[in-house]
C-alpha cells in the first residue's frame, strides 16, 4: 500500500474559486426564481402542472438545490473521500455554465417560449453538464481508498440524480409530443427520485459525518450508517418498477397501492432518520447552538408537517383541488431542503475564506514576511444578519402556505422570500468581497 | 478500526468534548472556571499533536519515503490550530467573550475537517501500512502521553 496510490490525496483541494462559482450562482438562481413568482402571481398554484409553476420548481431545484450540492460535492469528495475529481480546474467551470444555461433554458421553455429548440438546447446542457458531473463524481467515489458509509450515500445520491435526470427527460420529450406525457405518474415518480434519492440521501450522508462532528453528540447508530441506505434505495426501485409495470401492463389499482405502501413506506423511514437525529442531538455535549442548528431544526419540523400533510385523505375538504394537497406538501419539502442548504452555505462560506486566508497567510509568514490578522468565520458573515435572513426566510414560507387559502397572502409571502434570497446573496457576495480584499492585503 | 485509528480517534472525541465544556463555560461567562478548563483542553490538544508529530508522522514517512506528503499538509494544520489557539488565549486573557467564541468556533470547524481527513483516510492508511508495529506504536505513545502529563 503506498500512499500515492490513485485518486489519494490529503491537500488542501479544491482551489476556493471550484465550489465558489456555485455558491456564487445559486442565490441568484432563488431571487430569479421568487422574481418570476411576483410577476406570475396567484395564479400559478391553480395546478400542480401550470408552466410558470414548473419553471419556479426548476430554477428552485436546479437552479438553487442542486447548483449548491454540485459546488459542495466537489469540495467534499476530496476531504471525505480522500479523491482527486479529474480535470477538475478545467470541467467545474464546464458544468458550472452548462447548469445555468439548461435550467435557464428549461424554465423559459416553460413559461416564455414554447419553442421546441429551447427545449431541446435545454436538454442537451443539462445532460452535458449534469451527466459529466454525476460520471467523474462517480469514478472518484469508486476509486476512492475510504469507503465509509458517507460514500456510500453519494454514490446513491447520485445515481439517483442521473434517474430523476432520464425521467425528467422522458417528461420533457412528453412536452415535445415524441411520447405520451403520462401523468401524474412519471411525474410523481420524477420528483420522488429527485427529492428522496438526490436531494435526500445527500442530506442524510453528510449529516452523518457532520451532526456528530459539529454538535459534539455520539455517532449515528449501525443501522442507519449500514442498512438504511441499501433498504432506501430499493424501495426507490420498486416504486420505479411499479410505475413501469402499471404503464406496461396495466392492472393499475394494485399498482397504484403498490405504490402508495411503498411511498408511506419512504416517508416512515425519512421519519426515522429525524427520530434518530433529534435522539443524538438531545445528547449533545456542546451547549451552543448556531445557526445551522436551527435551520436544521427547522427543516425537520417542515419535513414532519410535509409527511402529515401527505397522509391527509385526498378527498379531505380541506383541499378545494385535488392538486392542493401536492402543492401544499411540496412547499413543505421545498422549505426544509432550501433551510437545510442555507444553514451549509452559512457554515461552509465563511469556513472556506477563513482556511484559504489563512493558508495564505502562513504562506507569507514562512517567507519572513509581516502579515495583517486574517478575519475569523464570524466576522467575514455576522451572525446578527443570519438571523434575519433566517427571519425572513421562515415568514415567508409561512405565508406561502397560508396563501393556498387565502390568496391574499401571496404577495407579501413571495416579497418575503425574495427579501430572504436578496439577503443572501448580498451575504455571500460580501463575504467573497472580504476575501479577495484581505488577500490582497496579504499579497501586498 | 485498527489499533491506530481507534487510539488516535478516541483522543479526538476527548479534545472535542473538552472544547464543548469549555465554551458552555465561556458561554455562561464565569471567568473563574474558564482559565482552568482552557488550559486542560490546550494541554490536551498539544498532547494529541505530539503524539502525532514525534511518533506517528515520523514512522509513516520513514515507511513511505516522503516527507512532503499527506503528513506535511497534516503539520500545517496543525501550525493553523496553534494560531487560532493562540488567539484564543490572548482574548481569554483579555476577558473577551465575542472573540473567544468566534476564534473556538473557527478552531472547531477546522479540527473537525482535519479530523475527517485523519480518520477516513490518513489512519486507515497507518492501520495498514504499519500493522506490524501497530501495538508498538499505541505503546511509545501512550509512554509520551505519560511523560507529558
Ligand atoms: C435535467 C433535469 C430535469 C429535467 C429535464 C426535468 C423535467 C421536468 C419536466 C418536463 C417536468 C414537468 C412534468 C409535467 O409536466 O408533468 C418536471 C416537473 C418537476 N420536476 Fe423536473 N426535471 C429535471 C430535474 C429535476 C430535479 C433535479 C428535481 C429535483 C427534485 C426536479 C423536480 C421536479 C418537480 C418537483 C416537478 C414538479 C411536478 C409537479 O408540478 O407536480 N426536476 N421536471
Amino acid at each position: 500500500m503506498s500512499f500515492n496510490s490513485a485518486g489519494l490525496s490529503l491537500d488542501q483541494a479544491p482551489p476556493q474559486n471550484i465550489p465558489f462559482r456555485f455558491f456564487l450562482t445559486a442565490p441568484i438562481f432563488g431571487m430569479a426564481g421568487f422574481i418570476l413568482m411576483l410577476w406570475l402571481g396567484p395564479s400559478v398554484f391553480i395546478s400542480r402542472y401550470h408552466p410558470g409553476l414548473i419553471a419556479i420548481t426548476h430554477m428552485l431545484t436546479l437552479g438553487v438545490i442542486t447548483m449548491t450540492m454540485v459546488g459542495a460535492l466537489f469540495q467534499l469528495m476530496p476531504v471525505l473521500a480522500g479523491s482527486i475529481i479529474y480535470q477538475q480546474k478545467f470541467l467545474a467551470p464546464v458544468i458550472h455554465i452548462g447548469l445555468c444555461l439548461g435550467t435557464i433554458g428549461l424554465a423559459f421553455g416553460f413559461f416564455l417560449f414554447q419553442e421546441t429548440w429551447l427545449k431541446w438546447v435545454s436538454l442537451v446542457f443539462l445532460w452535458g453538464s449534469l451527466g459529466t458531473f454525476i460520471f467523474i463524481s462517480l469514478i472518484a467515489l469508486f476509486k476512492a481508498k475510504s469507503q465509509h458509509s458517507t460514500v456510500r450515500y453519494m454514490r446513491l445520491s447520485l445515481v439517483s440524480l442521473a434517474v430523476t435526470i432520464v425521467l425528467g427527460t422522458f417528461l420533457e420529450l412528453g412536452h415535445l409530443n415524441f411520447m405520451e406525457l403520462y401523468r401524474p405518474a412519471l411525474t410523481d415518480l420524477h420528483l420522488t427520485w429527485g427529492f428522496m434519492g438526490w436531494i435526500f440521501l445527500l442530506i442524510l450522508g453528510v449529516s452523518l459525518q457532520v451532526i456528530p462532528m459539529f454538535q459534539v453528540t455520539p455517532r449515528y447508530p449501525d443501522w442507519l450508517t449500514k442498512r438504511y441506505a441499501p433498504v432506501f434505495f430499493l424501495s426507490l426501485c420498486a416504486l420505479l418498477l411499479a410505475v413501469f409495470n402499471s404503464l406496461a401492463f396495466g392492472r393499475e389499482e394494485f399498482f397504484a397501492s403498490l405504490y402508495s405502501a411503498l411511498t408511506g413506506f419512504l416517508l416512515l423511514l425519512i421519519f426515522l432518520f429525524m427520530v434518530a437525529t433529534l435522539w443524538l442531538q438531545k445528547k449533545r455535549k456542546r451547549g451552543k447552538r448556531d445557526i445551522l442548528y436551527w435551520y436544521g431544526r427547522l427543516a425537520f419540523l417542515v419535513w414532519f408537517l410535509g409527511i402529515c400533510t401527505y397522509f391527509i385523505d385526498q378527498n379531505n375538504s380541506l383541499w378545494v383541488h385535488n392538486d392542493r394537497r401536492m402543492i401544499v406538501v411540496g412547499i413543505f419539502m421545498f422549505w426544509g431542503v432550501m433551510a437545510y442548504i442555507n444553514g451549509m452555505i452559512y457554515k461552509i462560506v465563511p469556513f472556506l475564506i477563513w482556511f484559504n486566508l489563512q493558508a495564505k497567510q502562513m504562506d507569507a509568514m514562512m517567507k519572513g514576511l509581516e502579515t495583517p490578522k486574517v478575519p475569523l468565520m464570524h466576522e467575514i458573515i455576522r451572525q446578527k444578519y443570519m438571523w434575519w435572513q433566517l427571519s425572513l426566510f421562515f415568514s415567508g414560507c409561512v405565508l406561502l402556505v397560508g396563501a393556498q387559502f387565502f390568496t391574499e397572502a401571496f404577495y407579501l409571502g413571495v416579497l418575503l422570500l425574495l427579501l430572504s434570497y436578496i439577503l443572501l446573496t448580498q451575504h455571500i457576495f460580501g463575504a467573497e468581497r472580504k476575501s479577495a480584499y484581505h488577500t490582497e492585503n496579504i499579497l501586498a | 478500526m485498527g489499533n491506530i485509528s481507534q487510539y488516535l480517534s478516541n483522543d479526538h472525541g476527548t479534545c472535542d468534548e473538552l472544547y464543548s465544556s469549555l465554551e458552555n463555560i465561556v458561554t455562561k461567562g464565569d471567568w473563574e472556571k474558564t482559565h482552568k478548563k482552557a488550559q486542560v483542553f490546550f494541554d490536551a490538544m498539544e498532547q494529541h499533536f505530539a503524539l502525532e508529530e514525534e511518533i506517528l508522522f515520523p514512522t509513516l514517512e520513514d515507511y513511505t519515503g516522503m516527507t512532503m506528503g499527506p503528513t506535511a499538509v497534516m503539520r500545517m494544520e496543525h501550525k493553523q490550530m496553534r494560531v487560532l489557539m493562540k488567539e484564543m488565549q490572548e482574548a481569554l486573557a483579555e476577558k473577551n467573550k465575542d472573540t473567544v467564541l468566534g476564534s473556538g468556533e473557527t478552531l472547531l470547524i477546522l479540527i473537525q475537517q482535519h479530523n475527517m481527513k485523519e480518520e477516513n483516510i490518513l489512519y486507515p492508511m497507518a492501520d495498514d501500512a504499519l500493522s506490524e508495529e501497530a501495538n508498538e506504536i499505541v505503546q511509545r505513545m501512550d509512554e509520551l502521553r505519560t511523560k507529558m502529563s
